[in-house]
């Protein structure tokens, strides 16, 4: 009887620690300051719109321009290091508080991002009282990448054919040389809540989903990796799932250096199925993270109709 | 022809070399007490269940006030060698049965076989008590192998688990097993992976042996005879694995009686059948479904079509005093049908459907009555389907093991054994997956892995005992492999309680399991991109009687890793293809590179076993320390750090009271756990960033940095089951209740990161909370 007694006595006890709510407290001991780079090089374009942020701690406050390195103590130089030819970037404000306008950018305008040379940033800034360096070297896809062909520019939503099979808006482009990685950004241009298509058989959303995601709904993406570098033409298929709205939609196709592509397949992926995160891969040497990168893009429209 | 003639002092050194080797084989001979076999007797013969007819694996057979003895292997076969001439009284006892004893007086050089048919100590119904062998602890427990742990179905059984008794799930109460999540069956042994586990259900190789996305085991426990955990140190007869191994036995069924088990639970509802075939064999078969889809399912429009089955037969036939047969089948298939959109008129979806088949026949000869021997044929196959129409994705898995090996035993004297055997795998791994305008993945590989093991078990005194082992396995893929395993144990006593127990060895593997969330893992295999796994494992055991079956133990281990494999999170950066399609979209082969990461590691720990297996009252108490590092060059900048599997304390109490109640017996489970929280990852700093030009909105995103270096609050769960069993004339009741997590304990399972209007906002998922599930089961 005495085992008895002492499991009467030791139950309840295991029964007090195996009950209750666990509760998570972020320590952030993963915080590390950080510049952040958002700078995307277009072929054939000036040099501008190029950001420098910082990161913080997670569950920060944010105020927008207080992630702005103070310009006086940051230092942004690009290189075209095939032509050997730097320059000292400056910085752009205005006081309406959207980071978009707060960028470095180079003043001559008459300098063009040059298809298939190398160029490089390096850029030091104070952060958290520590002086940080980062730099990144991209270089730009060729310009024999273009949008050849598109097989409709206009089809009911989710058509069907004679045969009773789905149509899909295929866009053919000519590959650019060197480059392996390309992104189709959308835009639905006619996006309204009423011109949301509630009859699609990817997601169940009603108007409250839809008033709710409307921002993340209007501009989607997606891209093909590891394709043949060499020159040639392949089919860059729109997703259904990618057309959320009936109306136009004006598509980007855009080929990306390896940084880019780098940066678009692992910044968002950091948290697994399982809840754990891992490091995303950025293609930026000491204290930086984000992008350098570069692209050549082309432009074609495509409607849905109800 | 030219013959090289040797010189005088050649010719003599040879002769002195010959000689030495000579002497030095009679010297180890003698030792054996080889020489000395002429005048001595052997004692052999079956053992099995009065009321089944089933073999009894682990039966322990001695002659009384002697050290001769020996335990029956997995066919229920004993042999008691080197018996010198005399009378002695045969004791053969087991756990639950009442003792066979036999007067025998030997005479030299005789051959005695003795089959020994034992019967349940108590009539079912009346207790439940497991009643005391006359075998002292000190003696079962100084036969087991160190890290070794022994299962029967009623402990199984009486763990109360979710739903339904689960292999897996008990498992995880012993210390040094642990599981991911509540949603996880898979084990986690001594800090090794799943992937690690050699599975074996009759001698065959089980690869996914996983339910409903792993909550679940794949083996009905009605079914099941005995298991064996091996958690490392284990013997040259098994490898291909580096941390563990799982042996399964099967019933191979009644052959007195038809006998039949019915249980139906919240979960599923199964039966398990026996019965004699003629008075040579007997068959048994199971079968088992889960009807969710066709209860709650029907009723409920967000629920996915879900269930799984799985069924196994079971045959056996005596064929002569010598011969013996086994034909022993399993299928099992997890079934899953999703609809995205139930209101839409176009339906979107996948189906998906995986699932394990096995297949083996074994054959069972006694060439001698020393020489023992078993031989297998065996086919194992592991699938996956999945198809989403919709997007036109499409993806098939299959692993298959086709297997020829034989395991020979030979009992020279009570001071020496030897086993010996072969193993010949043919093995097909495939892998297809097709996204249209993608691209596309094609694996097809047809290794094979060839072995032979040696292993002798000397036992210089009754106090001594030293197993030495050599595997050596061949694995041919888009390379050869060739390595030796030794292995090498001992066991000492070091009083008439106690005993020290170490062993050590090398363990090698050729194929490495990808584990996905919610998909079923993928094998691959070693070649010329992925090198062999290799690990060494160190162990050290105390062991001792602290009463009449009482027992209580301490093992520390130590162990590395070399050449593990895990899938690559950031794949896409690093996989290049192999070739492209006409399209320029990727074609990706098995010498595909960059899918995994590889990496080196190391565990170590201590784990004490306080247990308890007879009485009203019967359990454990397990507490492990351990810990687990990984090293690879992708994750964490190189630097090492702890995988998510990684608990530093664990304690597990495991308990269980019957009582006559009601004129029947009432059952009280109980299991509570408590482990350190596991290793786990924060997001480290937050950023704003747009990931085009053309997108003028920024959002905010994570930059995690330091891999798991903070844990997740301690984990605690506390289950309690109550089981009530009524014995009728010709068939028994048993209904029952369990509770998981009686405490509705909210153990943090992850935190998911999200924003709110451009802030960050996190929430705690939680693992499984108070789950109440009723059943019965009937018996008859």
């Amino acid at each position: 009887m005495n085992t008895i007694k002492i499991i009467t006595y030791i139950l309840p006890i295991l029964f007090m620690m195996a009950c209750g709510k666990a509760v998570m407290e972020p320590t952030n001991e993963g915080y590390e300051p950080k510049i952040v780079i958002e700078g995307f090089l277009a072929g054939g374009n000036p040099i501008e719109d190029i950001r420098i942020t910082r990161n913080v701690p997670v569950g920060t406050d944010l105020n927008k321009t207080q992630l702005i390195p103070d310009p006086n103590t940051t230092q942004v130089i690009l290189t075209n290091v095939t032509d050997d030819i730097s320059w000292d970037l400056e910085f752009h404000s205005a006081d309406n508080g959207s980071l978009n306008d707060y960028y470095w950018y180079c003043p001559d305008k008459s300098v063009l991002v040059e298809y298939e040379k190398t160029y490089r940033i390096n850029v030091t800034a104070v952060i958290d009282g520590k002086t940080l360096h980062a730099s990144s070297t991209t270089t730009v896809p060729s310009n024999s990448f273009k949008i050849v062909d598109i097989n409709y520019t206009e089809l009911q939503y989710r058509q069907k054919d004679d045969n009773n099979q789905i149509m899909d808006f295929v866009v053919t482009f000519e590959r650019a040389g060197g480059s392996d990685f390309y992104m189709m950004v959308l835009n639905a241009m006619d996006a309204e809540i009423d011109s949301f298509i509630y009859d699609n058989p990817f997601d169940d959303m009603d108007r409250e989903d839809v008033i709710e995601n409307h921002d993340k709904l209007i501009d989607e993406y997606n891209y093909i990796i590891n394709i043949e570098p060499a020159p040639g033409q392949t089919d860059f298929r729109v997703w259904w799932s990618d057309l959320w709205f009936y109306g136009k939609h004006r598509i980007n196709l855009i080929a990306v250096d390896e940084n880019y592509g780098k940066f678009i397949d692992t910044y968002e992926n950091v948290q697994e199925d399982d809840g754990n995160f891992h490091e995303p891969v950025f293609a930026i040497e000491g204290d930086g993270i984000g992008v350098f990168g570069s692209f050549v893009a082309d432009t074609t429209w495509v409607t849905v109709t109800r | 022809m030219c013959r090289i003639r040797m010189s005088k002092h050649e010719k003599n050194g040879e002769h002195f070399m010959k000689r030495i080797f000579l002497i030095t084989i009679i010297i180890f001979l003698n030792s054996l007490g080889i020489w000395a076999a002429g005048g001595s007797t052997t004692i052999r013969g079956f053992v099995t269940d009065e009321e089944t007819g089933e073999a009894l694996i682990g039966v322990n057979a001695f002659l009384k006030d002697t050290y001769l003895g020996s335990s029956t292997n997995n066919s229920g076969y004993y042999v008691i060698p080197k018996i010198p001439p005399g009378k002695y009284e045969l004791i053969i006892s087991m756990l639950g049965y009442d003792i066979f004893s036999k007067n025998i007086n030997i005479k030299s050089g005789e051959n005695i076989k003795i089959d020994a048919v034992l019967s349940e100590s108590v009539l079912l119904g009346e207790t439940v008590v497991i009643s005391a062998d006359s075998v002292p602890t000190v003696e079962k427990m100084y036969r087991k192998s160190i890290s070794k742990i022994e299962i029967n179905p009623l402990q199984l059984k009486r763990v109360p688990q979710i739903a339904e008794a689960d292999l897996m799930r008990t498992l995880v109460t012993l210390p040094g097993i642990l599981p991911l999540s509540d949603y996880s069956s898979a084990l986690y042994i001594r800090g090794g992976t799943p992937d690690q586990n050699l599975i074996l259900l009759d001698g065959t190789d089980v690869y996914n042996p996983e339910h409903a996305f792993g909550l679940f085991s794949t083996f009905n426990t009605d079914a099941i005879k005995h298991v064996d955990v091996h958690k490392g140190g284990y013997g040259a007869e098994y490898g291909g694995r580096l941390s563990s191994v799982l042996d399964i036995t099967n019933l191979d069924g009644n052959r007195e009686k038809f006998e039949n088990t019915t249980s139906i639970s919240l979960l599923s509802a199964k039966t398990t059948m026996q019965m004699p075939v003629g008075d040579m064999g007997s068959i048994s078969g199971s079968i088992r479904r889960t009807y969710f889809d066709q209860t709650v399912g029907k009723m409920m429009d967000d629920i996915p079509e879900y269930y799984y089955w799985d069924g196994n037969l079971k045959a056996f036939f005596e064929l002569d005093d010598r011969n013996r047969l086994t034909i022993s089948t399993y299928g099992g298939n997890d079934v899953l049908d999703l609809t995205f959109n139930n209101k839409s008129t176009e339906s979107g979806g996948f189906q998906y459907d995986w699932g394990n088949q096995t297949a083996s026949v074994r054959w069972t000869h006694i060439f001698s009555p020393k020489l023992f021997s078993n031989f297998w044929i065996t086919g194992s196959r592991f699938n996956s389907d999945f198809d989403m129409p919709i997007f036109e994705i499409s993806e098939q898995n299959e692993l298959k093991d086709f297997t020829i090996k034989g395991n020979l035993e030979y009992y020279y004297s009570s001071h020496f054994s030897t086993k010996f055997g072969f193993e010949q795998k043919y093995l097909q791994n495939k892998y297809h997956q097709y996204v249209k305008s993608q691209g596309t993945i094609v694996i097809n590989m047809e290794p094979t892995h060839t072995v032979g093991y040696a292993k002798i078990v000397w036992s210089p005194s009754p106090i001594w005992n030293i197993e030495t082992g050599l595997r050596y396995n061949h694995f041919k893929s888009d390379k050869n492999f060739n390595n030796i395993a030794p292995r090498f144990s001992l066991k000492y006593r070091l009083s008439d309680k106690a005993m020290i127990k170490a062993a050590t060895g090398k363990y090698y593997q050729y194929l490495h399991r990808m584990p996905r969330f919610l998909f079923s893992d993928i094998w691959t295999v070693a070649n010329q991109y992925r090198d062999v796994s290799k690990s060494n494992h160190f162990i050290l055991g105390y062991q001792h009687e602290i009463m009449q079956d009482v027992e209580f133990e301490i093992e520390t281990f130590y162990k590395d890793y070399n050449n593990i494999f895990s899938i690559n999170n950031n794949m896409g950066v690093y996989v290049e293809p192999e070739y492209y399609d006409e399209k320029g979209y990727p074609v990706y082969t098995e010498t595909t590179q960059g899918v995994f990461n590889r990496g080196d590691g190391e565990s170590w720990g201590v784990e004490l076993l306080l247990r308890k297996n007879l009485g009203r009252i019967s359990g454990w108490i397990g507490y492990s320390y351990a810990k687990t590092e990984h090293t690879v060059d992708t994750i964490n900048n190189g630097r090492p750090f702890a995988p998510r599997h990684d608990r530093t304390s664990t304690l597990n109490i495991v308990a269980n009271y019957t009582r006559n109640m009601w004129g029947g017996n009432m059952i009280f489970g109980s299991n509570f756990v408590y482990s350190t929280g596991q290793p786990y990852t924060e997001p480290g700093s937050e950023y704003l960033i747009a990931r085009s030009p053309y997108y003028q909105k920024r959002e905010l995103e994570f930059a995690p940095t330091l891999i798991n270096n903070v844990r997740l609050p301690y984990y605690a769960r506390l289950d309690l089951s109550i089981t009530y069993q009524k014995q009728f004339t010709t068939w028994m009741l048993e209904p029952f209740l369990q509770i998981y997590n009686v405490g509705n304990r909210r153990n943090v399972w992850f935190v998911d990161y999200d924003y709110n209007n451009g802030k960050p906002d996190f929430e705690e998922i939680y693992m499984l909370p108070i789950l109440p599930s009723l059943g019965v089961n009937i018996h008859f």
